[in-house]
């Protein structure tokens, strides 16, 4: 790998709070070289980086491999203390990717996953426990697990259950896991990108304009999430329930930014498909980019600051210790799909199993102002069916999502969007039972037909 | 006045000799409270007894160079001159003074102390109180006519409006104002006056909360319109265009008639503005919340001269909230659907966000617009901003203690937004001054439509325990902890010393002076009448009632609870268990709707509608006259 590096060029950067290169004008920082690098090939459920990929470590006065004896290493995040970092690596070429972690003083890596296929796209979450996407059967899971004493992972939490491929790309300052998927969620379709809490309760897409490719999200001292939206750079903002364009230098971007003290922003970026990444520096609203680091035959990405950061809120679990879960909708009419007033008469409910075979797990009213309240098995794939009152559909969900063990959640509408408060009215369906409807599919019978 | 007025006047007031053992008793339970409180660590109690001064709303002189800022836990009157910045000159006043207004031709200043129950009048030219005018219960906001004769004072607790006589400090009359009236505004025509109120009115029960704008014509002096405001519960303050074309009122917008099952979506309150006025016809309600950010509890209001803006103080989010007014109203015509529920309208109107102090209160604009004053309640200062660029350019020391006791953090966490998911809410959002919302609510852990709970009042809560309508928790840590953190807040929030100064406070609230005791103590003979009612251990005909269904039994002790959970009928087939925790009833008559769920409207509704089987103690044998006199008496609890 060594040889890998024709050439590296660095540009010094302004006053940063940077743990590992203190007293230097220059943050020290991470980056990954890999002679191929797929961005979503994890929708395939394989590997984005050739097996060549090395994480490189570049201070004020150096750059050097961070793993040197390792055979492939990607994925670098560093902890908020800014001390250590997470990774994924080989030790050898055949070797499937684990989490590893090692100090950022030096000293030997230390494996925290045992995982027989890979482990990849490690993040630090807050109370000493990480998330990482594991492939199981040739796909990828995201997984949250604690470290023992910072070294090997224990009570390991699987948070998502469709079909399909997850991996994690940040963690919000609020708590919530940031991931890409495909939209509609479980499909073969488009990347997006989703949140769920730590404990797996509570998927959903982070926003509901639904279109182009976006992926490598990442959050910035602002708040907003910063990614690849086709090949160029986007924004969510906190006030907008659309994506922003950012309006950079031509060329297509890699997602991963990372955002200096000074506000500048580390960005993969190539000036056309056929090129290498290079990670270059790009102050917001510049015309150019200046370049950070560049590698003649091989990609350049992931550039990970080596600074501490704030921690974010622990996600204190709320989930029951009940073997189903409860799915409240306030109001099916509150949607971007305009259903006629009284139209929707009742709900249907499917799974899917490991094959790919749908099933339906049941049916229940709807009530005349929307709502519905069902019991649903946990930890497997949901998709919602609204019918009209002679049973035709008037919409099925496209993707999937699923419920964790002991949830209880509740939804303004169907598709209503993220940007869509609820209306404080007493749902009906509660004034009739505070039961829910038994959807688990253990029940014989379904209970049918609304108002 | 609130408990919150009254408290930092408990902790920092010097007593007299008559009141030292009434004001040690509170303080002495409070260290042992907080000794033996989990978690137990503590830190010692310096500073306890700081006097701060928790500034709340403002004036300027009519010549712009003073600014006169109504300091409530010090009972002052700072007055701060505004070139030097500096406090020239503090003038005493009643307890917990809260609102503020100057006579047209600016001779006089009127202040309420809402503890006393009156206003204070000072002349503007001596700072001196030359008179003291009664109100109703608790005043607040106070404005002064077009001809300086007339005064009109919000009474929180009365939820009227005293029309008061200027020149003979006499109270002609009040007017019904809305449940917990608070706040007013004079239209710039000097004919209209418009009142808020921060509880809800009375309504159905498990209906939306309505609220209302309360229109008084001045030259009548009587109420003329009610503007209504649907599924608001807690208005704040009010303001007018200089134009008069335009009013603007901050508000919450509660989500309490659905499951709390998580916060996220402004699932559990709306922050918003309702618009009203000629500038767009009727009444509009506006959101300033975002998707994934909140800016909790809009409390002060001001529009600029030219119209161009309106500043808001969200006092939970330590902010100050800037909206451009002609993208408003162009937004508002544009949009022929509600959107109050649209968390990615303000993006349209909402020109900045500018961080302030602790519990931002008042705002006030200089005499030419160009700085904004805003009263940072817990840090005891004066944030001036610059109205163009819409940034902080000083910070005006009012004088308080520099030393922050545990009390005060304590506040400041009770009054902070910044513990729940996404800043959504605090414990302030619900009870609000840190007395109550007059709001039942659905919490997620007992199922969804099941448990409805009635918020409880946190007046003098020591002895009370355990808490939770079902008495499931102990003590106040579990309440304010972990229960809190994950079934409220849905995120991670208080840190043991956090937690320890937050229960600090919450068991320090006092309990307010119960304005239906005569002034020596002693009962009416309605009262009389009605404490024997309390007390009888016999049914009319002479035979015993079962301890168990006599009221004295369970609402027993100092605090009128024996602390046990009881069935006494009230249940509710949503109920997963008939058993209530007896509540304390330390003027329970400000407390209203009642039993646990909220379901009666008024005290008498206990007896008359829900207890038919006579299980919640012996009512069915009473007069009409005989059950008023028991209400009356329970009034003076």
């Amino acid at each position: 790998m060594g040889g890998l590096l024709s050439l590296v060029i660095i540009i010094g950067f302004g006053p940063t709070s940077s743990v590992f290169s203190s007293g230097s004008d220059s943050p020290a920082f991470l980056f990954t070289v890999a002679k191929r690098y797929e961005a979503l090939a994890w929708i395939r459920g394989a590997d984005r980086f050739s097996s060549d990929a090395i994480i490189f470590l570049q201070d004020a006065s150096d750059r050097h491999p961070l793993i040197p004896s390792f055979a492939a290493s990607a994925d670098p995040t560093v902890s908020f203390d800014g001390k250590s970092v997470l990774f994924a690596g080989k030790q050898k070429i055949q070797d499937p990717w684990q989490i590893w972690k090692v100090a950022m003083t030096g000293g030997a890596a230390r494996r925290v996953t045992s995982c027989a296929e890979d482990c990849v796209r490690p993040f630090y979450l807050p109370d000493d426990r990480i998330v990482y996407a594991k492939k199981t059967g040739g796909r990828f899971v995201i997984e949250a697990a604690g470290m023992a004493e910072g070294k090997t992972v224990r009570l390991t939490v699987q948070l998502t259950y469709g079909p399909g491929n997850f991996l994690p790309t940040d963690v919000l300052r609020d708590g919530r896991i940031l991931f890409e998927a495909t939209y509609p969620l479980g499909t073969d379709g488009t990347p997006e990108l989703y949140t769920v809490y730590s404990d797996g309760s509570g998927v959903e897409s982070y926003r509901c304009d639904h279109g182009k490719a976006r992926y490598s999200g990442k959050q910035v001292a602002s708040g907003d999430i910063v990614f690849t939206s086709g090949s160029s750079l986007a924004r969510f903002t906190s006030a907008r329930a659309q994506e922003v364009h950012i309006s950079a230098p031509a060329g297509e971007y890699a997602g991963d930014a990372a955002e200096t003290s000074s506000g500048d922003w580390l960005l993969a970026w190539r000036p056309d498909a056929k090129s290498y990444f290079q990670v270059k520096r790009w102050k917001p609203g510049d015309g150019s980019l200046l370049s950070a680091v560049v590698e003649q035959s091989a990609n350049v990405i992931q550039p990970t600051l080596v600074v501490e950061r704030t921690v974010p809120k622990r996600h204190p679990s709320g989930l029951h210790d009940w073997p189903n879960a409860n799915l409240l909708c306030l109001n099916a009419y509150t949607s971007k799909y305009r259903f006629a007033a009284g139209s929707i008469h009742s709900v249907r409910l499917y799974t899917r199993d490991s094959v790919g075979t749908t099933k339906l797990l049941g049916s229940a009213p709807v009530e005349r102002d929307g709502s519905f309240f069902v019991q649903v098995p946990t930890e497997q794939p949901l998709q919602i069916e609204l019918l009209d009152g002679s049973g035709k559909t008037l919409k099925r969900q496209a993707g999937w999502f699923w419920m964790r063990r002991g949830e209880q959640r509740a939804c303004v509408g169907c598709h209503a969007g993220p940007e869509t408060a609820p209306e404080n009215a007493v749902p009906m369906i509660l004034l009739k039972s505070t039961t829910p409807a038994d959807m688990t599919g253990a029940a014989s019978h379904s209970a049918s037909g609304g108002h | 006045m609130t408990v919150v007025d009254f408290l930092m006047r408990s902790m920092v007031t010097i007593p007299a000799k008559a009141k030292l053992a009434a004001k040690i008793a509170p303080i002495t339970a409070l260290i042992l409270v907080a000794a033996i409180a989990r978690p137990a660590a503590k830190p010692a109690g310096s500073g306890i007894n700081e006097r701060y001064l928790s500034p709340l709303e403002m004036l300027l002189s009519p010549d712009g160079h003073r600014l006169y800022v109504v300091c409530q836990a010090s009972d002052e009157l700072r007055v701060v001159d505004i070139e030097s910045g500096k406090v020239v000159t503090v003038v005493p006043l009643g307890r917990a003074p809260r609102g503020i207004t100057l006579s047209p031709d600016g001779t006089q200043i009127y202040v309420t102390n809402s503890t006393d129950d009156t206003v204070s009048v000072i002349d503007a030219a001596t700072l001196k109180v030359t008179r003291t005018l009664p109100t109703g219960f608790e005043p607040a906001g106070v404005v002064s006519d077009r001809t300086g004769e007339t005064l009109y004072v919000a009474n929180r607790l009365s939820g009227d409006i005293s029309v008061i006589d200027v020149k003979t400090g006499q109270e002609m009359k009040r007017l019904l104002a809305g449940r917990g009236a608070s706040y007013l505004a004079l239209s710039p025509d000097g004919k209209f006056i418009y009142g808020t109120h921060i509880y809800p009115n009375p309504g159905a029960f498990r209906t939306p909360p309505n609220s209302e704008i309360t229109v008084i014509d001045t030259g009548r002096q009587t109420v003329v319109e009610r503007k209504p405001l649907h599924n608001v519960a807690g208005v704040f303050h009010v303001a007018l265009s200089a134009d008069g074309k335009l009013g603007v009122a901050a508000q919450l917008r509660p989500k309490n008639l659905i499951p709390l099952a998580h916060v996220e979506h402004g699932w559990v309150f709306g922050n918003s503005l309702t618009l009203f006025g000629e500038d767009v016809g009727g009444t509009v309600q506006v959101p300033i919340d975002e998707l994934d950010r909140y800016y909790s509890l809009p409390w002060g209001v001001v529009i600029t001269p030219d119209k161009s803006k309106i500043f808001l103080t969200t006092a939970a989010s330590e902010s100050v909230t800037v909206i451009d007014v002609p993208r408003l109203l162009s937004y508002v015509r544009a949009r022929r659907e509600p959107f109050v529920n649209d968390l990615s309208a303000s993006a349209n109107y909402v020109a900045a966000r500018i961080p302030v102090g602790h519990n931002p209160r008042g705002v006030l604009l200089s005499k030419d617009a160009t700085r904004l004053y805003v009263a940072n309640r817990l840090d005891d200062n004066i944030t001036v901003i610059d109205t163009k660029a819409n940034r902080v350019v000083s910070t005006i020391d009012l004088g308080g203690p520099k030393t922050i006791n545990p009390f005060r953090r304590g506040e400041r966490l009770f009054f902070t937004a910044n513990y729940a998911f996404q800043s959504q809410f605090g414990c302030s959002n619900c009870h609000l001054d840190a007395t109550i919302d007059g709001l039942q609510w659905d919490l997620e852990p007992d199922g969804f439509g099941k448990d409805i709970v009635d918020n409880r009042s946190l007046e003098d809560l020591s002895g009370t325990e355990p808490f939770k309508w079902n008495g499931g928790n102990p003590d106040l840590p579990t309440e304010c902890g972990p229960r809190t953190e994950k079934y409220f807040f849905r995120s991670q929030s208080y840190g043991d010393r956090e937690l320890t100064d937050l229960v600090t406070f919450v068991y320090s609230l006092p309990y307010r002076p119960n304005r239906y005791r005569l002034a020596n103590g002693e009962l009416t003979p309605a009262q009389e009448r009605g404490k024997a009612i309390f007390e009888r251990t016999t049914y009319k005909n002479g035979k015993l009632i079962p301890q168990t269904n006599q009221c004295a039994y369970c609402h027993s002790g100092p605090k009128y609870t024996n602390q046990q959970q009881l069935d006494v009928g009230t249940g509710k087939p949503t109920d997963r268990s008939p058993l209530v925790d007896v509540p304390h009833l330390r003027n329970v008559v400000y407390s209203a709707p009642y039993l646990h769920d909220g379901s009666a409207q008024s005290l008498e509704e206990i007896w008359t509608v829900f207890n038919p089987k006579d299980t919640h103690g012996v009512s069915n044998d009473l007069t009409k006259d005989e059950l008023n006199d028991l209400i009356e008496y329970l009034k003076t609890l």
